[in-house]
């Protein structure tokens, strides 16, 4: 297997950041609208706070095995068979996770800009694309993300100051109307899109050595911290322009405020913000075909097959399935089967794994 | 080499495949004017395709397009245009959707919620009112030698600058509308001599126009009772028989619910306004504190019961123009809980309150 470079915090930043956004927050606030209503920005902050907790399992678990990354080190936990079996099921789950995210993005283009462009080609364009980038080192991996970083902060700035045409933060009252409930359901529903910080379980160990194992907190708390204010900014946004009503029925909400923009000498910066977003999606799809070709790498200790044959054997397959999905009301099938999905793997499993380490630890000492 | 291939595959991807738009097919609508047909089974759209002729550097000349369509949608509509006018009709430019009273009383907004579904359509475009034969204003070549869309949107555009009429977006009120109750005043153009003009707003409760109007004057004050800033709107009036003309230079809003015993008892809108003096008798003595006291309290009178004028109207439409019900709702959810609003409305007590503060007299001394 190929020797990874070391990579600097700040890379990991990029990295962490542009992996979490993803999709999912073009349609947050209408998923959360539905759930949590005027409190969706409170369920987002909760599943926020949620996420620092998963981070905070993933350094302590990294941090055990401070020399190797999760895809190897689960075999000093479980045992090699475990850990094959583990592994391949991380990998069918980038792998789906892949599948799910380009299925969703091109869907959005198709829906909203190209709507004679067959979506095959769209979805194959976009795959090409990540393949060829997923097949880099982790440093150069890190480095494309470090680039593209710029993209969504412009998109952000331009919600940001979509504001200026008018908000009513009465929207946001009353807080808790409805008690905790929905609130806790609606954080429960956002957390998927603060996925992506798991990155870290593979990143840990090549995570330049300055600073030590808080510096690396220090980052992921930085970049969560970072996912979190945008989400909720977003929300607050989203809630203050648009009645329930609205996000009700509006499935990308974002896109739709910036509709609201007049400007002379520019046309469709909804249209613009789409293109821009294309670059945050792509570096979150890269990422996963990424991890999915280091999981199968590691079925065996001593490797197993290259990393650009994984890559576009991932690509491959979910192109395929990606022909045959059309339906949008599957697609958000298979979303929600990712999301608990999700759960299980971003946080069940390493949970479950520092448990046993743990307890092996403990066990190791007495005896 | 192989990067050089690279980036000219790239440029072919650049080309928006099977979605690349030209420029020369493209129709861009300005205005889409509303209304039934006359047996009122089916919508009467007309576009106005604004063009630019003669385009040279810096300047060209305007010209506009009438078309006039029917079908059961919009959608239909549409279909029927493009079997008469080849090139593509675009709504990238929309700027104004302009309704027949007829139709707005009916169920207007199911109509106009498929505009959401037109790709690249902003949703900064005007929803107005035209309280006359829409085919017949939306027809003509020009008005006061411009072009019927800038005439009518130039109106639009340069009150709103003024803070004088509401912004009245598209968005604000399709697809369930932005406000807690789709309740809203939307601006009324009307037949005036060989033009037309604007004439105050149009009152609509839940989505449908009540046919009842307020005057330009009284959409201002509600326009700055709903929240507007300051941006020099002119306010006119008498005080102890002398005229008087002064700017709004700073405005603002506050409402106060007063509840008691599980009902609301009052709401309160409080208006606090700073003035710029600019007409007042010159040869007169200078004012004393004592007198523009007298004054700003004159002005104060004359703004409450015109806004009581306001509050009446809009009580009579059961238009919640200022979204009291959100306001209630939002700081009494219970005792919202247990109004049935559009009943309670027409009846709830509110009362205006002006304060008024004059800054100066403009750029001569009084």
């Amino acid at each position: 297997m190929r020797r990874e470079q070391s990579i600097t915090a700040r890379q990991l930043f990029a990295l962490v950041l542009m992996t979490q956004l993803g999709t999912e927050v073009l349609s947050l606030p209408h998923v959360e609208s539905g759930i949590a209503a005027q409190d969706s920005w409170l369920a987002v902050l909760l599943s926020g706070l949620a996420g620092q907790l998963g981070i905070l399992v993933l350094w302590r678990l990294g941090s055990r095995y401070p020399e190797r990354n999760y895809f190897s080190y689960t075999a000093s936990i479980v045992g090699i068979p475990a850990k094959s079996l583990i592994n391949l099921l991380y990998g069918s789950y980038y792998v789906f996770s892949g599948l799910l995210l380009g299925l969703q993005y091109s869907d959005i283009l198709n829906r909203w800009l190209f709507i004679y462009t067959p979506r095959w080609i769209i979805l194959l364009l976009i795959l090409i694309v990540c393949g060829f980038a997923a097949t880099a080192s982790l440093r150069q991996l890190a480095n494309v993300v470090q680039t593209f970083i710029l993209f969504p902060i412009l998109g952000f700035l331009l919600i940001l100051f979509s504001g200026v045409y008018g908000y009513d933060a009465t929207n946001l009252l009353p807080v808790l109307s409805n008690g905790w409930s929905p609130v806790l359901r609606g954080a429960y529903a956002a957390f998927s899109a603060y996925v992506g910080y798991e990155v870290l379980l593979y990143a840990y160990p090549y995570v330049d050595g300055k600073g030590g194992a808080p510096r690396i907190l220090l980052t992921m708390t930085l970049a969560n911290g970072c996912t979190t204010a945008f989400y909720v900014i977003v929300c607050l946004i989203c809630s203050t322009m648009f009645s329930t009503r609205q996000l009700n029925v509006i499935p990308e909400p974002i896109v739709f405020i910036l509709k609201n923009y007049r400007v002379q000498v520019l046309q469709s910066i909804d249209t613009l913000f789409l293109i821009f977003y294309l670059s945050v999606v792509t570096a979150t799809l890269i990422v996963y075909y990424f991890l999915a070709a280091k999981a199968y790498m590691n079925l065996r200790n001593q490797g197993l097959g290259r990393q650009g044959a994984w890559v576009w054997g991932s690509v491959a397959i979910c192109f395929v399935f990606g022909l045959f999905i059309r339906k949008r009301g599957l697609i958000l099938e298979i979303a929600s089967i990712q999301d608990r999905m999700s759960v299980f793997f971003v946080v069940a499993v390493p949970f479950l794994l520092l448990i046993v380490a743990g307890i092996r630890r403990y066990g190791g000492i007495k005896s | 080499m192989r990067k050089k291939g690279s980036v000219l595959f790239l440029c072919l991807l650049l080309t928006g495949c099977w979605d690349q738009l030209q420029l020369k097919k493209l129709l861009f609508v300005d205005v889409v004017g509303i209304d039934y047909a006359d047996n009122q089974q089916k919508l009467k759209v007309d576009f106005i395709i604004s063009s630019l002729q003669e385009a040279n550097q810096g300047g060209g000349k305007p010209s506009s397009l009438f078309i006039g369509s029917s079908g059961s949608s919009l959608y239909e509509a549409v279909a029927k245009t493009n079997k008469e006018l080849s090139g593509n009709l675009s709504v990238l430019e929309t700027r104004l959707y302009l309704i027949s009273p007829r139709f707005a009383r009916d169920k207007p907004l199911s109509y106009l919620d498929s505009t959401a579904q037109f790709m690249s359509n902003p949703l900064y475009a005007y929803l107005a009112l035209y309280d006359g034969d829409l085919s017949e204003l939306l027809g003509r070549k020009t008005i006061k030698e411009r072009t019927v869309p800038d005439f009518l949107i130039g109106l639009l555009d340069d009150e709103k600058e003024r803070g004088k009429i509401p912004s009245n977006k598209l968005l604000h009120y399709i697809l369930g509308g932005t406000e807690f109750r789709n309740d809203f005043a939307l601006n009324r153009f009307e037949p005036y001599q060989d033009g037309v003009r604007l004439s105050g707003t149009s009152l609509f409760t839940n989505g449908k126009y009540t046919g009842i109007n307020l005057t330009n004057e009284q959409t201002q004050l509600a326009n700055l009772l709903d929240g507007a800033a300051g941006r020099s709107q002119l306010i006119i009036g008498e005080v102890n028989n002398d005229n008087y003309s002064a700017f709004v230079q700073g405005s603002k809003r506050s409402i106060r619910v007063i509840a008691a015993d599980k009902d609301v008892k009052e709401v309160d809108i409080e208006l606090k306004v700073e003035l710029k003096l600019v007409e007042q008798d010159l040869n007169r003595e200078k004012y004393t504190d004592e007198k523009l006291a007298e004054l700003e309290k004159g002005i104060a009178q004359n703004m409450e019961s015109l806004a009581e004028e306001v509050f009446a109207t809009l009580k009579k439409a059961n238009c919640d123009y200022f979204q009291l019900a959100h306001e209630i709702a939002a700081h009494h959810p219970r005792l919202y809980r247990g109004m049935n609003w559009e009943q309670e409305y027409p009846k709830l007590r509110m009362k205006p309150i002006v304060k008024v503060t004059i800054l100066n007299s403009g750029i001569l001394e009084s």
